[in-house]
């Protein structure tokens, strides 16, 4: 494939892990979806696949790493997320009471 | 066609013979047809000899019959045409059961071809899922054509269907057994048509993964928390497929990927978004502008405000008393998993709870004197404050359960929270860096004012919390629960606060768009240069998918 430039400088680095990352997106009922994912990609790609493969909107759901909200521009790396870790992509809760 | 109705008293003729036939016996199912016990034709060899036809003859024969049957002739038969009415049915049952066992084989041919090599899987599975979705159309036309032929036919007709309810019955059975092997194979179709990539390049089969994603998503919008438990059951057989196909086969859609990302991307960018207290926050919690919308008079209140909410009080307290007081606040999705790791995993339990811990990584919750958690269930919010006392002294850990309609089950919110301190409990005792931890926990269901109203209970929620803070001493006591009460404050109080949260965060909206438009100004050009070139390089590769 092409666009290979960048790419192979971080693929060089093999003492890292890999410049990849393997993550898992779990949502309330126990689905999960698998990504592989660059440790410096903004995890915003990451989210918009997701939303896109369930065909969720995005404003109707939050993506927690640790419970706490994902901001779209972080990376794996900068919120320090190690292979194999879980995000939880939750639907908004509403309430008034149930009648 | 005849027009000339059909007098034929059912109740006389079929009144001894349906007891021994129930109708549920007619039920279609894939094995060979069940045998009417009082049909005087259901002999096997007759059975047999029509499954020596041909579905054309078949088909052919019946439509003769029920003509046949409308146009009055089995009145003149001895038994009123009861064994004529028996042959129809059967006929109806094989050529029933020839469908339906065609469309199962279809659907097994493209599991089978799925899971066996990406290189034999291009061609045929493509083949059969066509047929099979083909074959769950026509057999629903036919039966939908049948019934179109019976309305315009005569009122004998209908009267023989409604008459008839076993029939009926078998008939949506078949309806609903094709439209579920439609759904299955089609689900399999996504892997199918995913190794189909590498031969029509670029173009996405999107009409039909759409539907099936759609249909994936609607069920589990739909089913909610009680049939969660039935998914998972079908993830655990899910799971077992084989996954090393799936890495293979997905690879290539990177490509196709890239459009929807590009689509998804504008989308977002309509809309005003904001971190809250910022971006760079770790605990920030992420708004867009629409989410006020639940602010609106009498809407219930959503998850991403509620947040807000408690990350303003989190914040607002903290940098006023920080050493004076100590609170944890949990967000509004940790008690669900919470529940989730606890209550429905007894076995693993502790490996779901260490999971669990790095939500609060970090912080030791025991030295914290309350801990707020804020709970969701059935469409309603309520709050349970858990009480810390202090290292030395010996009093239990008070929890208590804050309701303003009284609906959540608070026994079960003092289980998990009774679980969740346990093992918690457990875990710094093995790590022997806690020694003093109280020993025991009380629980209480609060008295508090009650809501007036279905939608503002969020509100109150909130509310409970703020007026909890600013109220309550140090450390709490037993005396100390004389602050609460129906009358603690009136609940327009509550509900006025839906209208400062409005301007609280149209504020915040306001002053997050001065500064995102100034940082945003800067990051521009850098993020423009590198995106384009590597953006394919850059996409998620989603490896496998259990739904």
């Amino acid at each position: 494939m092409s666009g290979s430039g960048a790419a192979t400088g971080e693929d060089k680095k093999p003492d890292q892990g890999g410049a990849h990352i393997n993550l898992k997106v779990k949502d309330q009922n126990g689905n999960e979806v698998f990504f592989r994912i660059k440790r410096k990609t903004q995890l915003k790609k990451l989210m918009n696949a997701y939303c896109d493969r369930q065909s969720v909107d995005p404003k109707s759901i939050v993506f927690l790493f640790d419970g706490r909200g994902i901001p779209a521009e972080k990376t794996p790396d900068e919120l320090e997320m190690e292979d194999g870790d879980e995000i939880d992509a939750m639907l908004h809760q509403s309430g008034g009471s149930a009648i | 066609m005849a027009t000339k109705p059909l007098k034929i008293d059912w109740g006389q003729v079929l009144s001894e013979k349906d007891e021994a036939a129930p109708p549920l016996e007619l039920v279609v199912v894939p094995t060979p047809p069940p045998v009417i016990a009082s049909s005087p034709v259901s002999e096997p060899s007759s059975s047999q000899m029509i499954r020596s036809f041909t579905d054309r003859q078949i088909e052919e024969k019946l439509l003769r019959m029920i003509h046949h049957f409308d146009s009055g002739l089995c009145k003149k038969l001895a038994d009123k045409g009861m064994k004529y009415q028996a042959c129809i049915r059967l006929y109806q049952e094989e050529l029933n059961r020839r469908k339906l066992a065609r469309i199962q084989k279809s659907a097994e041919n493209c599991e089978k071809a799925t899971e066996s090599k990406i290189g034999e899987s291009i061609g045929s599975p493509d083949d059969s899922l066509a047929t099979s979705e083909c074959e769950s159309r026509s057999s629903f036309a036919f039966l939908f054509n049948k019934k179109l032929d019976r309305r315009a036919g005569s009122m004998s007709t209908s009267k023989i269907s409604s008459s008839n309810p076993s029939q009926m019955h078998e008939e949506m059975n078949l309806c609903n057994l094709s439209s579920h092997s439609a759904r299955v194979s089609s689900r399999k179709a996504r892997f199918t048509l995913a190794s189909r990539l590498p031969v029509v390049r670029g173009k996405r089969p999107a009409n039909i993964n759409c539907n099936n994603i759609s249909t994936s998503n609607f069920y589990s919008r739909c089913t909610g928390r009680r049939l969660s438990k039935r998914l998972k059951d079908s993830d655990g057989r899910d799971t077992l497929r084989p996954k090393k196909v799936h890495d293979l086969v997905l690879l290539d859609e990177e490509d196709a990927q890239t459009k929807d990302l590009t689509k998804c991307a504008s989308d977002d960018g309509k809309e005003v978004k904001m971190y809250y207290p910022s971006r760079d926050d770790p605990q920030s919690v992420e708004l867009t502008y629409s989410d006020m919308k639940c602010l609106e008079p009498e809407q219930y209140l959503s998850s991403p405000i509620m947040n807000f909410y408690i990350r303003y009080l989190q914040r607002s307290h903290s940098s006023v008393n920080r050493a004076k007081r100590e609170y944890y606040f949990f967000n509004t999705y940790f008690y669900g998993k919470l529940k989730e790791a606890l209550i429905s995993s007894k076995c693993n339990r502790s490996l779901q709870f260490s999971k669990l811990r790095r939500w609060w990584k970090g912080v030791n919750i025991f030295e914290k004197a309350y801990i707020f958690l804020p709970i969701h269930e059935d469409l309603h919010w309520s709050l349970a404050i858990i009480s810390i006392p202090p290292k030395e002294d010996e009093s239990c850990i008070i929890t208590l359960h804050l309701d303003s309609l009284g609906m959540h089950k608070s026994s079960q919110i003092f289980e998990v929270i009774q679980c969740c301190l346990t093992e918690e409990w457990k875990h710094l005792k093995q790590n022997a860096t806690s020694t003093c931890i109280p020993s025991s926990i009380s629980k209480r269901v609060i008295k508090v004012p009650q809501q007036k109203n279905e939608y503002d209970c969020g509100l109150f929620v909130l509310y409970f919390m703020e007026r909890f803070i600013e109220e309550a001493p140090q450390r709490l006591d037993w005396k100390n629960l004389n602050m609460f009460g129906r009358e603690w404050f009136q609940p327009e109080d509550a509900s006025g606060l839906r209208k400062r949260l409005k301007d609280l965060l149209s504020e915040e909206f306001e002053s997050s768009r001065v500064e995102c438009g100034s940082v945003e100004e800067l990051q521009e050009s850098p993020s423009n240069n590198s995106s384009s070139s590597e953006r394919e390089e850059e996409e998620p590769t989603i490896q496998s998918q259990h739904i």
